[in-house]
């Protein structure tokens, strides 16, 4: 018997390390003394794809065409025990599979939904005062919509732009309430020495 | 683990001494407290004006003084507050239902045309 474990973290034998959709143990595929194959999923976030049907948190019997996939990624298992075949030493090397077909065509989603800075664009019109905070707001709310409708460069391109009206508000703003507020402070210390009698 | 005690440390530090700052200072009468500089640039309110006497009000218990300064916090401060919540102290995603409602399309466009609405009706009414 030969068990194959897969999934994100370095102590399996299958590492799919840049796939976030991975989880840290994502499966396990046993060969028993008898040849057969067997896929365990091991309570994945996503679960486990064979031939396209989800398989979360249990076992299904593999036959050696099977096409297995988690996350982005399609896991050739087959080979895994063809070459490794019984021999010990390969037991113990495991096998890193970057996740690097994600951006060539565009259909794969990059790991992650780019942070759309909506928290700081909100702070930034609640605390900052200006427009800019607005127009950071107005860029942020299309990131999800963008992200969602698959168009990740877009959602990108909206995320960088929240980000770049955020600074400018942010720079913009803490430097005009304080101006305002020296200003207003030596005003007041003015009028109160009796400056302008 | 680690960064989120230091996100909570930071977060109520801020927002402690932004309190006890308007506790004792009645933003009424202090010089020196922060000043909205679009409202002195242009004589007219900006959504946010009138949250520091809201605050100071609150602390001092004139709920019904603390909603008239700037009653546009009452949708404001629960919404910042659970994106804030959501966006940075989650890191397992347990409240992934509430961070896609805070950032979905529709309530993000929502809060920016009540924000608007409300920084153009004040100034006409004079709230």
């Amino acid at each position: 018997m030969k068990i194959i474990k897969v999934g994100r973290s370095s102590s399996n034998d299958i590492v799919i390390s840049d796939d976030l959709k991975v989880s840290g143990t994502h499966c396990q595929i046993i060969k028993d003394d008898y040849g057969n194959y067997r896929l365990i999923d091991t309570n994945s976030l996503n679960g486990t794809y064979v031939n396209g049907v989800k398989i979360r948190n249990s076992e299904v019997r593999l036959n050696p065409s099977d096409v297995v996939c988690i996350g982005n990624t399609t896991l050739p298992w087959q080979t895994y025990f063809y070459s490794g075949g019984n021999s010990t030493e390969r037991d113990r090397s495991n096998i890193v599979i970057h996740n690097n077909n994600m951006n060539d065509a565009g259909n794969y989603p990059p790991q992650t939904k780019p942070d759309s800075f909506l928290v700081w664009a909100i702070l930034c019109t609640l605390f900052c005062c200006l427009p800019f905070g607005i127009v950071s707001i107005v860029y942020a709310a299309k990131v999800d919509g963008l992200w969602y409708s698959k168009d990740y460069t877009g959602a990108i391109e909206a995320a960088r732009k929240a980000r770049t009206w955020f600074w400018w508000g942010f720079g913009i703003g803490i430097f005009s309430i304080l101006i305002t507020t020296i200003f207003y402070v030596i005003w007041g210390a003015m009028l109160g020495l009796g400056a302008f009698h | 683990m680690h960064f989120i005690k230091t996100k909570i440390v930071i977060v109520a530090a801020v927002i402690v001494a932004g309190a006890v700052l308007l506790f004792f200072f009645n933003p009424e009468e202090t010089r020196g407290l922060p000043k909205c500089p679009f409202y002195m640039l242009t004589g007219l309110k900006c959504p946010a004006c009138g949250t520091q006497r809201a605050v100071y009000n609150l602390l001092h218990l004139n709920i019904q003084k603390a909603f008239y300064c700037n009653p546009f916090m009452l949708i404001s401060t629960p919404y910042a507050a659970a994106l804030v919540a959501v966006t940075w102290f989650d890191p397992k995603g347990k409240s992934e239902k509430i961070k896609r409602l805070c950032y979905n399309s529709i309530t993000v466009y929502t809060y920016l045309v009540l924000t608007v609405l409300w920084w153009i009706v004040r100034n006409i009414i004079k709230l």
